[in-house]
């Protein structure tokens, strides 16, 4: 039987109704029907209330979600189960990258302090959302635009916990529209809300739902032209179709297509190296943007390699093993790779059990990357060079040791790096750090002033700003410092 | 002048007779076939060896450097050459004065392959058009009307695709409807209706996604044509940049019925080439693609690229006998199937089938490959 | 290299009956009893030289004059005047309809077109390239013409009987004339028997002996091409009938591998366009020094095309023409 699954309207489950549906073909070639996307379903939407979470403090939006993530926590949590079994069937996932998953997803919603602290980061004061902070000579409060419109990406389901809990932290409501590649991970994370309350308005403010992207319909334009934030996740084609049919006052959050590389400098530890690196092209299988997919080695890598494979035959084989069943696409990804590496000469490492594969050229000639744990090695006489190969099309610099970013983090911020970070940890954001070069929290409110009172002198200014008077007294030049 | 003689002998070279005997190329008996294929493959393979530089190469330090008899190697096993090698434009058998034009593909991502061929190569392209098109019907040029709905040859330019198409105005009395880029639909609806009248058969010969606007226009404007038994519309190169747009064969099918009024599906045929590929395939009466024998395929496994057995689906290999001036053995990315038919269009031949094209590209989520090649 | 090629085309005026001919440059003043008109293109380039020695080049039975492209061009391009013609009442742009051909119409074209263009190049030295069943009516023109220089035959055919029996399955030559069809076809196209056949009879068209006698009173060069797969031309017949070990100036080359329509197999072709342009070269630039040019495989095609073209947008105003009269003859019985 075809597993059927649902959207969610405002919190509400929607069934596929009069046997209509659409098949999402999923990436282990599994096929899930869904509703469709119809008017009925454009309305009930439309008919959610974007003031929401409006009356709902920070404090007990941030304490709903710990109470989601306790549950979470708990492996024996049923949906957390059914979750990871999905992520299994449907993503290809192995046992340990779905629960990897689960855990990330509990991590993320437990973290009170942190989601404070990002608010805190991001907006400037924890308490902006919920009152008016006074900055300088303003007072200031953050309201929610109205509603945010996700097109979530499908290569790393942890990304789609990140966009939906931004828009509920800054009291949006939600709209996520999932990616054919994970109509899970939304899915759970909604349905998980209503496990802990049906009623509770962090549930009503999220909505989950599924069209085919590129599709023009006058249901999906009556939606995208209501929504005030979008956020676009994906390739090109994707932020061209959110650019080009929203309104022109609606903000839209590009996440657009990044990759990312590493560099490593003389003076690391080569166990931990590997190890480092390992992890960092194993995660997601390299898919995510901040995977890592090219390595800058200073030096001559050959016996770095011999501890290289070590380290990714542990990860393959006991860490974080790969899908277990990968895609004819993936595998022919993989297969080509190696050929064209052979046509020209390059020195190939391929995993007997074709998990992982090292291919050593020269960085000029690095084509069509086919991710999956490749990782193409560029032996370089110093960090300086790498530079050559940089552009804004990179998101991460992992590097190691870290204390060699100092000597060129500068050269990868002028050149368009968004971000530099330790070799291994590629997929921990930490507080603070920016995400494709901005503050995301801050797209998605407006920053309503309150300003003081002309009697309320002005920084540095001995006298209140009575206009009139000051133009009577041709007293405006007193003004100027 | 030389000395004179009474007779001089000009000799033809075996595979020309074979790729120029036109509806012969499909009379050859399974074992013959094989045979052929077998001969002209190998010492196509031992030419670019000793003619293509780089190739040998490769040769050499895929197979042990060239300690092993090369004339003995199964055919599944000669070195494959991965499209994208045909984008550094070196891949060359001939001294580079003898290269009649470079074929480039037509994709719009990245850099396009870059194919050099000769006269020899040209000719037994159009060899192999010839005698697919034998697959099709025999037909004398005055009894054939063709519209070409893609562009013309000057309009092709190198753009390898519809410059094989627009080959077709040296076979039969052709007319193209694509001017400066734009396709003249009503010109082209002009000319059926004429055509409609007359008593030749027709030909349309077109990109898929033509025949589709064509049909659009059809029905916007609420016309039917109903030329019977006497059209074949004749398709080739996919939807490529339109897959957005793509219709299922038979639903285009079905609106030709409709809409152009064909009686038959054989009236419906798919051809298959692509720039690095010597050869044009053609569909039969039954809708399968018949490899003439100086063709090998092989469909691959997509885990190691080892051959798969027959009726197998992988990554479709070729190895083109009739490639002269460039070694014509390349896995491409396209999924597919090869077994042997006893068709019921007469012909018993090898076939394959294509079914889809891999998705080895970044395409998914927050990526983007890394950057082209220095060019 | 791009070698600059240029068409002319010419209309040349034959009246069947004596043969007689109006060369007509410009303006063709139309007689509309007798005279019919030829089309001819001459194929030039920048090395052919006023003096340059011309040849023409007779395409075969059902083929119009594109068809000889790439040796026109090859011929040109090496300074080589080149002449091509419809005949009458054949394919192509001349006039008449295939349905009405006779060998002696076809004789009177080409003996037109070769007098005109011998007229135009001041006096004999005219080089002739014919095809198939073109290449008999050559031989007797050759046999009786003073303006032919020398002769160049590919798949000649001496025996007409023989190969027409071989191309229709039937020999129509034994039939009485009320017994014959009115029409037959050769490549699915109708051809006119009566006529044909009364002068076939009369012009004594028929049999291998007239050929042999016709080539005997040949003194120019001949240099024959045999496909030796012909499957409507027996091999060992041409041989007899050039029988070049008895004379000094005739060669047979043999292609092997080739079926009649020798085109075909595009690479022997090629070699045999390669041999035909040295042997022309060799008997009309003798002095020359250079070595062969020969245009590429773009050009060539980019030529036959425009030639198709010129041809194609000829039969689509006929065919334009034959609606138009068909319509009307409708509108006139509806009337
Ligand atoms: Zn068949």
């Amino acid at each position: 039987m075809i597993k059927e699954t649902v959207f969610i309207i405002g919190g509400q489950r929607w069934k596929i109704s009069d046997k209509k549906f659409q098949m999402v073909e999923t990436p282990s070639s599994g096929e899930v029907k869904i509703p469709v996307f119809d008017k009925s379903v454009a309305d009930k939407l439309l008919g959610v209330s974007k003031n929401t979470l409006e009356d709902t403090p920070s404090y007990e939006i941030v304490s709903f979600l710990n109470a989601v993530g306790q549950r979470w926590k708990s492996k024996e949590y049923s949906r957390r189960r059914t979750y990871v079994k999905d992520l299994q069937k449907y993503l290809g996932y192995s046992e340990k990258m779905a629960n990897a998953e689960a855990d990330w997803i509990a991590l993320m919603l437990c973290s009170h302090v942190g989601l404070q602290d990002t608010v805190a980061v991001e907006l400037g004061n924890r308490h902006i959302l919920d009152r008016w902070i006074i900055r300088e000579d303003s007072e200031v409060r953050a309201y929610a635009r109205g509603s945010v419109l996700h097109m979530l990406p499908g290569n790393v389901p942890l990304s789609s916990v990140v966009s939906i809990l931004r828009s509920i932290l800054t009291k949006n409501i939600t709209i996520a529209k999932m990616s054919g590649e994970d109509i899970f991970t939304p899915m759970h994370l909604a349905l998980s809300f209503r496990d802990v309350d049906q009623d509770h308005p962090v549930t009503k403010s999220v909505s989950i739902v599924y069209w085919r992207g590129g599709l023009e319909s006058p249901e999906i334009m009556s939606v995208v032209n209501n929504v005030d934030v979008v956020c676009a996740w994906g390739g090109q084609e994707a932020i061209d179709w959110a650019v080009k049919h929203c309104r022109s006052h609606t903000e839209i959050i590009k996440f657009g297509p990044r990759r990312s590389l590493s560099i490593l400098d003389k003076g690391a530890c080569p166990n931990e190296a590997a190890n480092a690196v390992a992890h960092d092209i194993s995660v997601y299988n390299q898919n995510a943007c901040f995977s890592t997919l090219q390595l800058f080695y200073v030096g001559d890598p050959t016996d770095f390699i011999e501890i290289l494979k070590v380290s990714l035959d542990l990860y393959s084989n006991e860490l974080l093993p790969p899908e277990s069943v990968k895609s004819v696409d993936t595998q022919s990804g993989h297969a080509l790779a190696v050929l064209e590496a052979e046509f020209k000469g390059d020195s190939v490492y391929v995993a007997d059990d074709h998990a992982w594969r090292i291919i050593v050229c020269d960085p000029k000639q690095v084509g069509k990357h086919p991710r999956g744990r490749t990782l193409y090695i560029h032996p370089v006489t110093s960090m300086d060079s790498v530079c050559e190969f940089v552009d804004s099309s990179v998101q991460s610099v992992s590097m190691m040791p870290l204390e060699s970013s100092r000597l060129i983090r500068d050269k990868l911020a002028a050149a368009g790096v968004d971000r530099i970070v330790e070799l291994g940890v590629n997929n921990v954001f930490r507080i603070g750090s920016s995400h494709d070069g901005v503050y995301p929290l801050q797209r998605m409110v407006r920053f309503v002033s309150n300003d003081l009172p002309s009697s309320h002198h002005p920084k540095g200014i001995t006298f209140s700003i009575e206009q009139t008077s000051i133009l009577e007294e041709e007293r405006f030049l007193e003004l100027v410092p | 002048m030389e000395e004179r003689k009474d007779k001089v002998i000009i000799e033809s070279e075996e595979i020309d007779t074979i790729i120029f005997s036109g509806e012969k190329v499909w009379r050859h008996t399974k074992e013959e076939q094989e045979a052929i294929r077998e001969k002209m493959v190998r010492e196509a393979f031992l030419y670019h060896v000793d003619s293509c530089g780089e190739y040998r190469d490769y040769v050499g330090r895929k197979i042990d450097n060239l300690s092993v008899d090369l004339s003995s190697i199964a055919l599944s096993d000669i070195p494959l050459i991965p499209t994208s090698a045909y984008k550094k434009n070196t891949l060359l058998s001939v001294g580079e004065p003898d290269v009649a034009k470079w074929c480039l593909s037509s994709g719009t991502n990245g850099m396009r392959s870059r194919v050099p061929r000769d006269k020899t190569s040209l000719d037994r392209l159009i060899g192999s058009l010839d005698a697919g098109s034998e697959l099709i019907n025999h037909y004398y040029e005055h009894e054939v009307e063709v519209l070409n709905l893609g562009p013309d040859k000057y309009e092709a330019g190198d753009i390898w695709f519809s410059y094989v198409m627009s080959l077709i105005e040296t076979l039969y009395p052709t007319t193209c409807f694509i001017n400066e880029g734009t396709f003249l639909i009503d010109d082209a609806l002009a000319e059926l209706e004429l055509l409609e009248q007359e008593s030749s058969h027709v030909m349309i010969s077109s990109p898929p996604f033509l025949v589709m606007e064509l049909i659009k226009s059809l029905k916007s404007k609420g016309r039917k044509f109903n030329f019977g038994h006497r059209l074949t519309i004749i398709t080739a190169g996919g939807w490529k940049k339109r897959s957005g747009e793509a219709v299922p064969r038979d639903t285009l099918v079905s609106l030709c019925r409709d809409y152009l009024g064909i009686e038959g599906d054989d009236q419906f045929r798919d051809v298959f080439n692509q720039v690095e590929l010597n050869t044009v395939i053609f569909e039969c009466s039954e809708g399968n693609k018949h490899l003439p024998p100086w063709v090998a395929a092989f469909a691959r496994s997509p885990v190691d690229l080892q051959a798969l057995p027959e009726g197998e689906e992988g990554l479709m290999s070729f190895l083109d006998a009739s490639a002269n001036s460039y070694p014509c053995f390349y896995v491409g990315d396209d999924l597919g199937i090869v077994e042997h038919k006893d068709c019921a269009c007469g012909v018993s031949s090898k076939t394959i089938s294509i079914k889809r094209r891999v998705q080895t590209r970044d395409t998914r989520g927050c990526a983007t490959s890394i950057m082209t090649e220095a060019t | 290299m791009e070698i600059d090629l240029q068409l002319e085309e010419f209309d040349v005026q034959c009246s069947i009956e004596g043969c007689s001919y109006i060369a007509n440059e410009g303006q063709v003043e139309r007689n509309n009893s007798i005279p019919r008109t030829i089309k001819v293109w001459k194929l030039s380039s920048d090395k052919v030289l006023d003096t340059g020695k011309p040849v023409v080049i007779s395409s075969g039975f059902g083929r119009s004059m594109d068809q000889m492209g790439s040796l026109a061009a090859n011929l040109a391009a090496n300074g080589v005047p080149v002449y091509r013609y419809d005949s009458l009442d054949h394919a192509g742009m001349s006039d008449g309809n295939m349905v009405d051909f006779t060998l002696s119409t076809g004789l009177a074209s080409l003996e037109a077109v070769i007098d005109w263009v011998a007229q135009r190049h001041g006096g004999s030295d005219v080089g002739l390239v014919s095809t198939s069943l073109t290449a008999r009516i050559a031989y007797r023109l050759v046999s009786t013409s003073t303006s032919i220089a020398f002769l160049v035959t590919a798949v000649g055919v001496v025996h007409i009987r023989k190969t027409l029996l071989s191309v229709m399955g039937e020999d129509y030559s034994s039939y009485r004339e009320e017994e014959l069809p009115a029409t037959v076809d050769f490549e699915r196209q109708p051809i006119g028997t009566i006529g044909f056949y009364t002068d076939f009879f009369k012009n004594n068209w028929l049999n291998k002996e007239e050929t042999i006698e016709e080539l005997r009173t040949i003194n120019v060069p001949i240099s024959a091409f045999i496909a030796n797969g012909d499957e409507w031309i027996d091999r060992s017949e041409i041989e007899e009938v050039i029988d070049p070990s008895a004379h000094s100036n005739r060669t047979v080359f043999i292609m092997e591998d080739c079926e009649h329509n020798f085109g075909k197999n595009l690479r022997s072709a090629e070699y045999f366009l390669i041999s035909v342009t040295d042997i022309v070269c060799g008997y009309t630039l003798p002095d020359r020094d250079e070595e062969r040019i020969q245009v590429g495989f773009e050009q060539i095609l980019n030529q036959s095309i425009k030639e198709r073209r010129i041809q194609r947008s000829y039969t689509k105003k006929s065919r334009a023409k034959e609606r138009a009269h068909r319509n009307s003859i409708e509108e006139i019985c509806e009337s």
